[in-house]
Parts: C-alpha cells; sequence; structure tokens
C-alpha cells in the first residue's frame, strides 16, 4: 500500500473526431496525498477537465492507470467501482446547472446517503452547518438561493458521503468576486477540519494558487511544469507558465511587464512536432522543433519541461523585459 | 481639458412595471472623454450591463429609462427615437458583446457580417467595394490572411478570433464611442491579453472612447484612465485609476480590491465581504453598502442616509459618510 491517496501513472485520453485522432490527455501522472491538494492548470483544451473525468471514472483512459487507496480504477467494472465512489466525489462549476431544480436542498444532499443506504436524517443538517448554511435552507428549492449559497449546496452534496478525495471543477469561476472569496476559505476551513483531499481543476492561477499544495500546468494534454506551489509560483521555469501568470490582469502589477503570446493553442489534433509549446514561445531554438522536451527537475521540488528552463525571476518582476523577449 | 465625447446625468433604468418595478440602475453620472477610457466595475446586479445597453438603446423590452440625460457630441441618445439610434449605433457608438460566439449570426459568414457592418452606414459602397473594407478590418484586427477565411462561418473560428472580428465590426465605422461590456470574459487568459491589447490598438488609432464594462478588478486596473465602481445600481466610487486603486475611498472598494486572490502574495485567508449583495428591489434603508460594511460600525447616519458622490470632481469622488476614515487606516 502506497502513501499515496491517489496516483495517475501515465494517462492518456484519446478521442476520436471525423476520423482523426485527438490527443486529449498525453501521458499525465501526478500523485495526491491525503489531505493535500493537486491544482490542474492550463487554458482550454489543455486536457485538464478530461484527466479529473478521468480519474472520477466519468470516461475510460485510453491508456494508464489511476491508482486510488491501492486499488486500480481503470480496469473495474461499474459495478466493482460502486464502493470507491463514495471516497471520491466532485463539485461542478455551476451551481445553477449541477442542482436539480424539482429536488430541495434536503433532497438534494440526502441523495448520496440513500443512494449507498446510509442514514440521511441527521446528517443534511450537520452538513448545512458546515458550509454555512443554516438548518431552515433544507426546504428550499435550488431556485431560491443565490449562487453562492447554491455551490455551498454542492459542496455540502459532495461532503455527504464523507469522501477521502474531492474533485473541485472549477469551483469559483461562475460566482462573483466576493462570493468567491467565500467559497475559497470555506473548502479550506473544511480541508483543515476534515482532511479531505482536493484534485482542482482551474483556468485561474490566483484560485489554484490560493488553495494548492502542489500545482502541474498543463498545455495540449501534457505537463509543461509541476511540482511545489512555492516551487511552481517562485520559479516559472516553463515559458509557458511565466507567460501565463504575466497575462493575468492583476491589480498590482503594470502591463509593460506582460509577456503576451502570438498565436493560439494548435488543434490538439494536429499538434506540432517537437516541443507542442514551440510555435508560440518566446525563447525557442531548432531543437525545440524536432525534440520533446521530457520533464526534468529544474529544483528541488519542480520539475519543467523545457530544453531552456528560465532562472528564476529577479523579485518584484513577472517576467523578463518586453523587449528583450524577441529573440 | 480633454474633449468630452459622452456625457452622462442622472440616468435611472427600471426593469418591470407597477409594484414589480425593480430599479436596475440609480441616477448615475459620468463622462468619458475622446481617447479615454473608463471601467465600470462590479458585480452581477449592480446595473453596470443595463448602464450600456441604456446608452445603446438596446434594454430589453422590460427594461426602461426613468430618467437621465446622454450627451454623445451634441445630440441626448436616451431621447432618440429607434430609428435615430441606428443611424447612430455602429457609426458614432458601437458595441463589443462578451460571448463572441452567440454575438455573431451562426448561419452567416463572417466576412459577410463584417461587411454587412461596412455596408449599413455607408450605402454609397457597393459590394466589392464594402468586402475591401471589410478584408483591411479584418487584418487590421489581427486575422491571418483574411482573404482565405473571409466565407468561414463563425464555428469554425476560435473563440479569440472570432472576438477579433467582432471588434472588426464595432470599428467598422470608426466609432467615436466604444462600449466593451466583458470582451474578454469568455477567453483564455493568454488570448484575453491578447485581445486587450486589440482593444487598446485599435482604441489608439481611431481615438474613439472606451467604455469597459468588467467584473474582473484586474481588467479594469489593466486598461482604464479612471473607473467607476457600482454597487447596487449607483457610483459608489470614482475616480482616475491610480486614485481608486491605490487609495480606496469607499469600503466596497477597497474590500473588493482585498478579496481577490492574489498571484504575487501569500494569503491563508482571503478577506471576505459577508453577504451578499443586496435585492435590488428591497435596497436597505440610507447606504446600500451597510449591512455588509466593514466601517460602518452600525453608525446610525448610514442607516439614515444615504451617502451622496463626494470629492473632487474628476479626480476622486466616493459615497460614503466615513471616507475620511477609510483614506486613514
Amino acid at each position: 500500500m502506497s502513501r499515496h491517496l491517489l496516483e495517475v501513472r501515465d494517462l492518456r485520453v484519446h478521442y476520436r473526431r471525423q476520423h482523426r485522432k485527438v490527443k486529449a490527455v498525453d501521458g499525465i501522472s501526478f500523485t495526491l496525498a491525503p489531505g493535500e491538494t493537486m491544482g490542474l492548470v492550463g487554458e482550454s483544451g489543455c486536457g485538464k477537465s478530461s484527466t479529473v473525468r478521468a480519474v472520477l471514472r466519468l470516461l475510460k483512459p485510453t491508456s494508464g492507470t489511476i491508482t486510488f487507496e491501492g486499488t486500480d480504477l481503470t480496469h473495474l467494472s461499474p459495478k466493482q467501482l460502486r464502493p470507491h465512489r463514495r471516497q471520491i466525489q466532485a463539485v461542478f462549476q455551476d451551481p445553477y446547472g449541477s442542482l436539480n431544480p424539482r429536488m430541495t436542498v434536503d433532497q438534494i444532499i440526502s441523495q448520496p446517503l440513500r443512494i449507498h443506504g446510509l442514514e440521511a436524517r441527521d446528517r443534511v443538517d450537520d452538513l448545512l452547518d458546515l458550509v454555512g448554511l443554516g438548518s431552515e435552507h433544507a426546504r428550499r428549492f435550488p431556485r431560491e438561493l443565490s449562487g453562492g449559497q447554491r455551490q455551498r449546496v454542492g459542496i455540502a452534496r459532495a461532503l455527504a458521503l464523507s469522501p477521502r478525495l474531492v474533485v473541485l471543477d472549477e469551483p469559483v469561476s461562475s460566482l462573483d468576486v466576493s462570493i468567491r472569496a467565500q467559497i475559497l476559505n470555506l473548502l479550506k476551513e473544511i480541508q483543515d477540519r476534515l482532511g479531505v483531499a482536493y484534485l482542482l481543476v482551474s483556468h485561474d492561477l490566483s484560485v489554484v494558487r490560493h488553495l494548492s499544495d502542489h500545482v502541474a500546468v498543463m498545455y495540449l494534454g501534457r505537463t509543461v511544469q509541476a511540482g511545489t506551489r512555492g516551487a511552481v509560483f517562485g520559479r516559472s521555469a516553463h515559458p509557458y507558465t511565466r507567460s501565463l501568470l504575466s497575462a493575468v490582469p492583476t491589480v498590482a502589477r503594470s502591463r509593460s511587464e506582460r509577456i503576451v503570446l502570438t498565436g493560439e493553442v494548435p488543434d490538439p489534433a494536429a499538434p506540432p512536432p517537437g516541443c507542442h509549446f514551440s510555435p508560440r514561445c518566446f525563447q525557442s531554438a531548432e531543437a525545440c522543433f524536432d525534440l520533446e522536451p521530457a520533464l526534468a527537475n529544474y529544483s528541488d521540488s519542480g520539475r519543467c519541461a523545457c530544453h531552456f528552463p528560465l532562472p528564476a525571476p529577479p523579485l518584484g518582476s513577472a517576467g523578463p523585459d518586453r523587449h528583450q523577449r524577441t529573440i | 481639458m480633454s474633449a468630452t465625447i459622452l456625457d452622462v446625468s442622472n440616468l435611472s433604468v427600471v426593469f418591470g412595471k407597477g409594484s414589480a418595478a425593480v430599479p436596475a440602475v440609480r441616477g448615475i453620472s459620468f463622462a468619458v472623454a475622446r481617447g479615454e477610457t473608463l471601467g465600470i466595475v462590479g458585480e452581477s446586479g449592480c446595473g453596470k450591463t443595463a448602464t450600456g445597453l441604456a446608452l445603446l438603446g438596446l434594454l430589453p423590452s422590460s427594461g426602461r429609462v426613468t430618467s437621465g440625460v446622454a450627451r454623445l457630441g451634441n445630440r441626448d441618445l436616451l431621447a432618440m427615437s429607434p430609428r435615430e439610434l441606428r443611424g447612430i449605433r455602429g457609426r458614432r457608438l458601437a458595441m463589443v458583446f462578451q460571448d463572441p460566439a452567440t454575438a455573431l449570426n451562426p448561419v452567416l459568414s463572417i466576412g459577410r457580417q463584417v461587411s454587412e457592418a461596412v455596408a449599413a452606414h455607408n450605402s454609397e459602397l457597393d459590394r466589392a467595394q464594402a468586402k475591401k473594407r471589410a478584408l483591411d478590418l479584418l487584418e487590421a484586427v489581427g486575422v491571418p490572411d483574411p482573404a482565405a477565411r473571409y466565407r468561414d462561418l463563425p464555428h469554425v473560428w476560435s473563440g479569440g478570433m472570432r472576438q477579433r472580428a467582432v471588434v472588426a465590426m464595432a470599428i467598422a465605422n470608426r466609432p467615436r464611442l466604444l462600449i466593451a461590456d466583458e470582451p474578454t470574459t469568455a477567453l483564455d487568459v493568454t488570448i484575453q491579453a491578447q485581445v486587450l491589447d486589440l482593444l487598446r490598438l485599435v482604441q489608439g488609432e481611431t481615438g474613439a472612447g472606451l467604455i469597459l464594462i468588467s467584473h474582473d478588478f484586474g481588467v479594469v486596473a489593466e486598461m482604464s484612465d479612471r473607473i467607476a465602481v457600482m454597487y447596487a445600481g449607483e457610483i459608489v466610487e470614482t475616480g482616475t485609476a491610480g486614485k481608486v486603486m491605490e487609495t480606496p475611498r469607499h469600503p466596497y472598494t477597497a474590500a473588493l480590491l482585498r478579496s481577490v486572490p492574489d498571484l504575487d502574495l501569500d494569503r491563508e485567508q482571503l478577506e471576505v465581504i459577508g453577504g451578499q449583495p443586496p435585492n435590488p428591489s428591497l435596497l436597505p434603508s440610507g447606504c446600500p453598502f451597510r449591512p455588509r460594511c466593514f466601517l460602518s460600525g452600525g453608525r446610525a447616519v448610514c442607516r439614515e442616509t444615504a451617502p451622496r458622490l463626494d470629492g473632487e470632481k474628476g479626480s476622486h469622488q466616493a459615497a460614503c459618510h466615513f471616507a475620511a476614515e477609510l483614506a486613514i487606516r
């Protein structure tokens, strides 16, 4: 038995689209320890959603293994999966679409308990309390709740079965700024109290930074940089990570520090040869277009898939000067 | 003194009728100068989108303007007939919407839609000339090889490219004022950076005023010369971007700035604005932000009197009885 709660090894998810193979996830590996948070970050089409859908077994991976508490989930039948599903729950992005409008909050939260044949009576009140709602909310319908309250209901439902792992798929993306902070704080408190592990997916780097212990930056189905939060955010060694970080408009930073990438994420059905990021990279050299870089350590706790990993930026700067980047 | 393009005073918008009427915008005033970017920031339901739609005469049928004057040049947008507005919209005043997937007609080629935007206000151009202009515009907004992609349907293009096409349509007639409502919210961050750069570029070239409406303080901070923060249908703070962000004088602005997770800062807990924005039809007495305010401390004046925008006009104003206390903190 390993000390990991979740271990994903060389996961591949391939789709067929109009007779072309799309490698949505192309060899992703990571581990997650109990009570910790792993954040997957990247833009549309990077494979982060396919990865968590595979972990939830909402889709069957093409190859690779997903080991949860020592059991490989990839080849289990639906019936064999069932006891494990109790331990892996999910909170979805849209609290409007993910709650059944015809069910009361009480029914929504107790449904997983009933499905697994467990006593629901007192549990619902406890769960409502845990997520900062009152027992008076139990009889309400989702339409009577605000977006933030709905997301709290979604979190309560995910926690109903006392899972060891909760998948958070863009948990605050559809919420207002002031409500976002409330939910992020709540998720942290719950983790401190219950010791649940989170697998977080977000396109929002600041959310990932706020919640995660470990981070993997994904691009076109591959991990381009991974490590502890400190390692990844302290030294954005991969040019993609660095440009992603610098592209986020923030209140504190001036726009002159920004790296604006040219072009767009290529079609995943026809990824560029060599390093997938090479056509958009501000420092690509000849080798980059032929040879796929492997993940290699750039520090004790950080790995990066780049032939020319970047040094740590000087303090107070988000990236290389704009005028120096046209290499 | 810079030339004012748009001067809005006392704009109010109401949705619904009679006892079900909901005030969405409550007597706001602002101005935009030539080449200037005004960022309007706030959360859902604060009235920022209704403000933009009212100026364009595009409010849904349940909404109506109940007071106000909006001068574009020497004419009042709010007093125009639909026909007069049609003559101005797309020519003097243009809009970039949030979602390029729904702003474009899915069954017409992108080229045709851009050339229509050109032809609508230039009846002297024939088809070939309008097409030529459309190609120039697509080129100008950074669409690679527009001639080869002219006949593409919108779904073939990526979100970022579609938003470029929408921007091309908006600037087709070199409008004096652009209104962009969440122009990059539907886009990935690296593409967002490209589109923001593009908006700055076209603004620099056309000298248009820009009203940028967003919930994202980062986007607004980066783009704006001046900022207006809206809450419950009112502008609660406005001023130059530097002043509003560095020395906010309204507790809502201050709290909003602190509740955003920061990429350059590790914080165990985010500062939270308790509760949620008020229901616009059940506003609390006095200051609408009072129930969520960390500064009020239950003081009577906050409960009894709605604060008005106070301070140096054009430089920095806030609607808070105790703005001075915030400055000291």
